[in-house]
């Protein structure tokens, strides 16, 4: 395993953007796999959602589905799933800019290339929700359009990233 | 080609009530991956990790933590706490040495001085006589200060006990 993940785009956000766009899968790898870390917004009360980009441009659609598990600290688990939805929602709860508020996770993204089949993710996350409570999602989504990806595009539902650092890795074959 | 998982340190103990990996976490990296799967126990328990600052393991109540018990024997659980002082349930150990266990986590932001630490992590363990058990679940250590290493500890001691610390650069 240790030899097997490959960096192929990464992203540093440190001033204010409305979004954050990784490319470069194309048909070396099937798997591919984005951390992130210290993302925060510049807007109160907002999930971090994602879509995938075909010729590097973000795909619209309605064609994401998602469900997750939402781990709760301080209440009730909860289901959080969709479909036909215009993104995947990464973060199943909203973040803030309260004290500490802050979204990290990992995904990992499956046959993306691959014109023949749908893509599909899986969502694991770590953050605190706009009220300073932690939260988790652990889930997954697919884009139900086969068609040939190229990255992955990750937003806020509303506002902009402030912050955080965004990395797409390859896993060889 | 360059990888970018990257190994740091392992670090094993034998007949230990806790297993400490010191200075794993630098401003190398931002993310860490830890695996563990090997770990004997004197008698069935939880492992718990708590982290190591500038003071040693902090055991304070800095710890939240969600985790989802599964069981292929049971109903599911949920668990959860704000003023944990470990973060509890990583994973389900037993106590015959040949049943093992799975546990992988992910540890974020851990040397950045102006951030929480928070992490996720999944596991698979056998619970003997029942059957597996398993945990899927998140925590922040809530307190913005350099983290520089790792503890996984039991009320009870380890025979053996094996952990890895790799950076995903």
């Amino acid at each position: 395993m240790a030899g097997s993940l490959i960096k192929i785009d990464e992203e540093i956000v440190t001033s204010a953007v409305a979004s954050v766009t990784l490319t470069g899968i194309d048909s070396t790898y099937d798997v591919y796999m984005v951390k992130y870390n210290n993302v925060t917004p510049d807007t109160d009360v907002v999930a971090l959602r994602g879509r995938v980009t075909e010729s590097s441009t973000p795909n619209t659609t309605a064609n994401y589905d998602y469900a997750a598990k939402l781990l709760r600290s301080t209440t009730s688990f909860y289901n959080s799933s969709s479909t036909n939805q215009t993104s995947y929602l990464i973060n199943q709860d909203t973040t803030g800019t309260g004290t500490g508020e802050q979204t990290n996770g990992i995904n990992y993204i499956f046959n993306a290339n691959n014109s023949g089949e749908y893509t599909f993710i899986t969502i694991e996350d770590s953050f605190l929700e706009h009220n300073g409570n932690l939260e988790g999602s652990a889930g997954g989504g697919v884009f139900t359009s086969a068609s040939s990806v190229n990255g992955i595009q990750y937003f806020f539902s509303s506002g902009n990233i402030a912050s955080g650092t965004f990395t797409l890795y390859g896993l060889k074959k | 080609m360059a990888t970018n998982l990257q190994f740091i340190k392992s670090a094993s103990g034998t007949s230990v009530s806790s297993l400490s990996v010191t200075d794993c976490f630098s401003d190398k990296y931002d993310v860490y991956y830890i695996s563990a799967t090997k770990i004997d126990i004197a008698t069935a328990y939880y492992n718990n990790i708590r982290v190591i600052n500038s003071s040693g393991v902090d055991s304070g109540a800095n710890y939240d933590y969600a985790q989802l018990q599964m069981a292929s024997y049971t109903t599911f659980s949920e668990l959860r706490s704000t003023t944990a002082t470990s973060w509890f349930y990583s994973s389900w150990q037993s106590a015959n040495a040949s049943d093992g266990v799975g546990l992988g986590v992910y540890i974020f932001n851990p040397y950045d001085s102006s951030s929480y630490t928070f992490m996720t992590h999944q596991s698979s363990g056998f619970n003997s006589g029942s059957g597996m058990l398993g945990f899927k679940g998140i925590g922040v250590h809530h307190i913005a200060e350099q983290i520089t290493g790792i503890n996984i500890t039991s009320p009870y001691n380890y025979d053996n006990i094996t952990v890895n610390v790799y950076g995903v650069k």
